[in-house]
């Protein structure tokens, strides 16, 4: 089911990352999309947050492409953006989850082409009616967490 | 390497033009050249250096953190080297090897000192005592300075790697033309040594967009004055908080000795504002070398003997880490 939403400030932003957060329960993956300094990491940091992590500590995982941080469930923070051959995915082994079922959040999933995982909340972030307003489209698949529902909408 | 930080023989093999076509360093990419390349790297930098296997004392590797591919391919081969030649292993990491390569640089260089760690994947800033203990006293907190500049010039349309050309650009713009943000951490004061470059990214895509320049038309005549501008605003605004920042380090740590190393420390404005600065509190600053800058396998044997004079060697259980902090690290 796809609906939208706008933060109107990185401080709403950062929240509806927290709200999500909360409402994970181990097993979410979550793609995001959306142009550079959109504000991705933004998210991130809220989400991290909504695990129990510090969000200074949630850095951008481009470097290194994937990031795991130890919260209440464990982060996955994969960054696709330097991929260019979306099969390096498997030989990455990225979506392994080393310590446990917990939530798996994708930049730059386009990256990733076929090889990432579909059973997925979706969230495409464009620029809002305000220089500090973001557009978030967002799209869960049937097999996808659909308990995340109430994070978007209660807001 | 002979102990302490006699360079002997260095080999690199560059992977930047091979890096070049994909718009980054790919990893899949890294650690099958990985492969291909160490046997033969290993073999030239000991016939360069006159040197048998047999002569080696120790043999010093990256241990992470890193892309986990390309840091397993390096600790296993040291592993299996380290075994036939029955000499001591030693794990690194590898941004305490950056801030060997200062060592190398300038053997004499004195205890303790601050110490700025600026890449594409790291921006740091570490007291640094004798025998190369570290602690830390700020880090970024979203992206790292090199990334800024490489994500910065994708936003312009620049080639791979983007902060050499953002340099290019810059030396003929304007640095005042955008006043583009700066994060002191005003609102945070016991972490303003942290870093933010989010801010300034969001800033200047925010402004190519105003501008008409952003998403980039590749068939649009290009304004190269206005470019230079843009190029030499964002500049400055990721020098200034590097500079001024580690400044505010240095003098709150009493420290008089500044070192700069990674990739980012080639970028000469860099070099030269912090100079400038550091002057003004009669600081000294040591970068070292770009070669000695980058990436580089010389940072990890400097690393590597002043651990192996510490005593501080590993055992062939070393495990290769994608992620470490460089603090307790053993």
């Amino acid at each position: 089911m796809p609906a939208d939403l706008t933060t109107d400030s990185p401080t709403a932003t950062l929240a509806l990352g927290r709200a999500l957060g909360s409402a994970c329960r181990g097993g979410e993956l979550i793609l995001l999309s959306g142009e550079l300094g959109m504000g991705k990491t933004c998210l991130a940091k809220g989400i991290a947050a909504g695990l129990g992590l510090e969000p200074d500590t949630i850095t951008s995982p481009t470097f290194t492409l994937l990031a795991v941080h130890r919260g209440r469930l464990p982060l996955y923070h994969i960054d696709l953006y330097r991929l260019e051959q979306p099969d390096e995915i498997a030989h990455l082994a990225l979506f392994e989850e080393p310590l446990g079922p917990g939530v798996t959040l994708v930049e730059w999933p386009q990256q990733g082409g076929t090889q990432v995982p579909t059973d997925a909340l979706t969230l495409q972030v464009s620029a809002g009616p305000t220089p500090n307003s973001r557009h978030w489209q967002w799209q869960l698949a049937t097999d996808g967490p659909t308990h995340l529902q109430s994070a978007l909408t209660s807001g | 390497m002979r102990a302490p930080h006699q360079l002997l023989s260095q080999a690199l093999y560059s992977q930047a033009a091979e890096h070049q076509r994909f718009g980054g360093v790919v990893p899949e990419v890294a650690s099958r050249r990985h492969l291909e390349c160490l046997d033969t790297l290993v073999g030239d930098a000991l016939a360069e250096a006159g040197c048998e296997l047999a002569q080696i004392d120790a043999v010093a590797v990256t241990s992470g953190p890193g892309l986990l591919g390309a840091v397993l391919v390096g600790v296993s081969y040291a592993k299996a080297l380290a075994w036939g030649c029955n000499v001591p292993l030693v794990g690194v990491h590898h941004l305490e090897a950056h801030v060997a390569a200062a060592l190398v640089h300038d053997p004499n260089l004195s205890f303790p000192f601050l110490a700025l760690v600026v890449s594409g994947g790291h921006t740091s800033l570490y007291r640094v005592e004798a025998g190369l203990q570290f602690t830390e006293l700020g880090r970024t907190i979203d992206d790292a300075a090199g990334e800024a500049l490489d994500k910065g010039a994708k936003m312009m349309g620049l080639p791979y790697p983007g902060g050499p050309q953002i340099e290019r650009l810059a030396t003929d713009g304007n640095r005042d033309a955008i006043p583009f943000p700066r994060a002191w951490m005003k609102n945070r004061p016991d972490r303003r040594l942290n870093f933010s470059f989010s801010g300034v990214k969001t800033a200047l895509r925010t402004h190519l967009q105003t501008a008409g320049l952003y998403p980039v038309d590749a068939d649009a005549a290009v304004d190269s004055v206005q470019q230079a501008n843009i190029a030499a605003s964002y500049q400055e605004a990721i020098v200034d908080a590097l500079a001024t920042k580690t400044v505010w380090a240095a003098t709150g740590e009493s420290l008089d000795r500044i070192v700069v190393v990674g990739g980012v420390a080639a970028n000469g404005r860099l070099r030269q504002v912090l100079a400038e600065r550091a002057a003004q509190v009669n600081c000294t600053v040591t970068v070292p070398p770009v070669a000695l800058c980058t990436d580089n396998a010389v940072m990890v044997a400097a690393a590597g003997a002043a651990r192996l004079a510490a005593g501080r060697t590993s055992a062939l259980d070393l495990d290769a880490v994608a992620r470490a902090p460089l603090t307790g690290m053993a």
